[in-house]
């Protein structure tokens, strides 16, 4: 008994050597940083001056007086629905559309994970120039058959919808091929009892495709949840969160407050842990049954 | 249990990544070389990084006593890069520094004060009154190297096809021309277009304050330290602005600059920058086609926006007396042509100070091309060096309010007076 559990006092000994660097590494750049940031929030600091305490005063700045925080906000909220939409729109109809094994289906998903491997960066640079109004290819194809294409980036109405265009092409290979293996882990048994109940495609996917994509759907959804509300790198590059404060997202608003004041940028970094916190632990909750073997 | 945790640590993940920020890596530029002290000095390319290395070689090679190592940074993170290594204590010993100066060096006291310190009476009077924009309490914190203004591209031909045969001289006329073109042509050609509205980067808070100069506004009250953007006579600029958009005679996003070169757009004001980076000057398909003017004026006929590049000098060197020795050739009279060469901008020095060699050399080079230095000068001559001061309060914030909310007006995305109001509110917060 007593060899017993000094080899299980060995074991939890070795264990937690073996995760110590990692948990370093985690505390030393994420978690200090995390509980600074929570620290700078309460401060007003243009990185050179001194540090003044200002208690709460960065939060009611940004909830009662910013317009432009309050936009943000309202962005990132706009931007986060409409890119999982239709990202999970697309992904998954391309993954029923190509999780055949045929040469047609493989090509398909390559073409549609290619976008994905590209630097996001690179691509934002060559989307810019594909919504350019006057000689991008949309308005020039638009132009030529007779209409006028939109301003795309530059007009306030529908900036935010073209960037999500942009990152839903780039990020929907990835989902697809989520998805196919999702599909690929349905029983076909079920597909074959639907079928001799007379079950049609539509009704076959509503009750059995989606219903036992679930978990997987929990998975995509968890992370493209997280991934929208931190998307940064490709609406700086294409619009800087502009024009005006249309494409301005609640990362963009931290980025372009940090050099100003690290603690408006801090307080609102903090906001955004909190409501990603919060959506997160929701949807946790509610999804309680969907996460078995994502 | 372990779920929570989970999606604890992702998001810990997430949050920790976008708390944590890059800095640049310390140089202390004390290395010693036999002979020489080395000092460090970090430059933005003002004008292309060849010639500022020659510039520095040059230096170097007739300096007994320093040795400079240039790092050219680049204009879009430069600024901030310097700042933070500077304020964390591992800056270069000289740096580039806009000629007004930011309020984040002079409350740091991050700046050597080069009258103090190497720099006489004589040194001093021979700039000209541009000079109080780099002078905190009588004491000059930078050493500056030429300023910039706003002007007047025109297509002559554009102009001509549209029965005009002069610039426009007033806003009133500027905008007339405008709609006459971009009507006439059905919208093929765009009379005027305000920089910064295309590409609706930096340019835009050159073009406003430019419009709020020549209006007679001011951006800060001094006494108070508040933000004073939002004022009458301010949304009347931003409704002029406005109506640019709203009458059709301009449409946000066309670029202003590869839309003169190709004829598209007939007029834009901005900053002698294109005549070089755009290759204006000596396009052989524009020759003839285009030139230059002075402002068309607002009601208070103010010079429009100035801007200046200059030098300083890090308070925490430990080589003081080797980089004022550097700071104050690279930015001599002497060298004065060598700049202008390169850069079409306003000269910092009262010709009438200089000596007749530094004088004559400097005339040189306006003589050589009359057509582009008189526009130039002539604007310069009515410009102050109030705004750029002003600009040193809550600069970042201003900025990066201005380019957004300005925007946010022309747009429809704010009204007029929503957006001023804003801004002041933004700037007002930084301060």
């Amino acid at each position: 008994m007593l060899q017993m559990t000094k080899t299980r006092k060995k074991d939890a000994i070795e264990a937690y050597a073996m995760l110590l660097p990692a948990a370093i590494l985690l505390i030393l750049f994420m978690l200090w940083p995390m509980i600074n940031s929570v620290y700078y929030g309460l401060f007003k600091w243009n990185l050179v001056g001194d540090k003044v305490f200002v208690g709460l005063d960065n939060f009611r700045f940004m909830f009662l007086q910013d317009k432009s925080f309050q936009r943000a906000l309202f962005n990132t909220v706009g931007y986060t629905v409409l890119n999982m939409l239709l990202t999970l729109t697309l992904s998954l109809g391309c993954a029923l559309l190509f999780e055949k094994t045929n040469k047609l289906s493989v090509a398909g998903r390559c073409i549609a994970f290619i976008p994905v491997v590209v630097p996001i960066t690179v691509m934002g640079m060559v989307w810019k120039m594909i919504y350019e109004p006057q000689f991008g290819i949309i308005n020039q194809a638009v132009s030529a058959l007779g209409g006028q294409g939109p301003q795309w980036l530059y007009d306030s109405n529908i900036a935010l919808v073209a960037v999500v265009i942009f990152n839903v092409w780039k990020e929907f290979g990835l989902y697809t091929i989520i998805f196919i293996g999702g599909l690929h882990k349905i029983p076909k048994e079920l597909y074959e009892s639907a079928s001799i109940d007379g079950s049609g495609p539509w009704r076959t996917f509503w009750t059995i495709t989606l219903p036992m994509l679930r978990p997987i759907m929990y998975f995509a959804t968890t992370i493209l949840l997280i991934n929208s509300f931190k998307a940064f790198d490709h609406i700086w590059v294409m619009t800087g969160g502009g024009p005006g404060n249309a494409t301005t997202t609640l990362v963009t608003y931290i980025y372009s407050k940090v050099f100003d004041n690290v603690g408006l940028a801090s307080a609102a970094s903090f906001v955004l842990f909190a409501i990603v916190l919060l959506i997160t632990l929701i949807k946790a909750h509610v999804g309680k049954d969907g996460e078995v073997d994502a | 249990m372990k779920k929570s945790l989970a999606i604890l640590l992702a998001l810990c993940l997430m949050l920790g990544s976008a708390a944590c920020g890059g800095s640049p890596s310390p140089d202390d530029g004390s290395s010693n070389s036999a002979q020489k002290q080395e000092i460090t000095f970090w430059m933005l390319p003002l004008i292309d990084e060849s010639s500022l290395r020659a510039m520095v070689d040059e230096f170097n090679a007739q300096s007994e006593t320093t040795k400079v190592n240039l790092t050219v940074l680049d204009w879009g993170t430069g600024r901030e890069q310097i700042k933070q290594a500077v304020a964390s204590g591992s800056g270069p010993d000289a740096f580039y520094v806009s000629a007004g100066l930011d309020t984040a060096y002079i409350d740091g006291s991050l700046l050597l004060p080069l009258d103090k310190n190497g720099y006489r009476g004589e040194d001093l009077d021979r700039y000209s009154t541009l000079i109080e924009a780099a002078m905190v309490d009588g004491s000059l914190y930078a050493s500056p190297i030429v300023y910039e203004n706003y002007i007047l591209y025109y297509r002559t031909d554009v102009l001509e096809q549209f029965g005009f045969n002069a610039p426009p001289k007033t806003w009133d006329e500027l905008k007339t021309m405008a709609k006459t073109i971009s009507d006439g042509s059905k919208g093929s050609i765009m009379g005027f277009q305000f920089k910064g509205a295309d590409d609706q980067l930096n340019a835009i808070n050159l073009t406003w304050q430019s419009l709020l100069s020549q209006n007679g506004c001011d951006i800060m009250d001094l006494a108070s330290m508040k933000s004073t953007e939002d004022t009458p006579k301010a949304r009347e600029v931003l409704s002029f602005m406005k109506s640019f958009y709203d009458e059709g005679i301009s449409v946000m996003g066309t670029s202003s600059n590869n839309g003169f070169r190709e004829g598209k757009v007939a007029m834009y004001m901005f900053t002698p920058g294109p005549l070089t980076s755009e290759g204006f000057i000596g396009d052989q398909q524009m020759e003839g086609k285009w030139a230059l003017a002075p402002l068309p004026q607002g009601s208070a006929k103010g010079g429009g926006y100035l801007s200046g590049h200059a030098v300083a000098v890090n308070s925490g060197t430990k080589h003081a007396e080797n980089a004022v020795e550097f700071v104050k050739w690279f930015t001599s009279p002497e060298n004065a042509p060598n700049w202008l060469q390169k850069f079409y901008g306003v000269q910092p020095f009262d010709l009438d100070k200089l000596s007749p060699e530094q004088k004559g050399g400097i005339e040189g080079v306006f003589a050589a091309s009359p057509e582009i230095w008189g526009p130039i000068t002539e604007s310069a001559a009515m410009t102050t060096p109030d705004l750029m001061i002003q600009n040193r309060y809550g600069y970042t914030a201003r900025w990066d309010g201005q380019k957004r909310l300005i925007i946010a007006a022309l747009t429809g995305e704010m009204t007029v007076e929503e957006a001023l109001k804003q801004l002041d509110v933004e700037i007002n917060q930084a301060l």
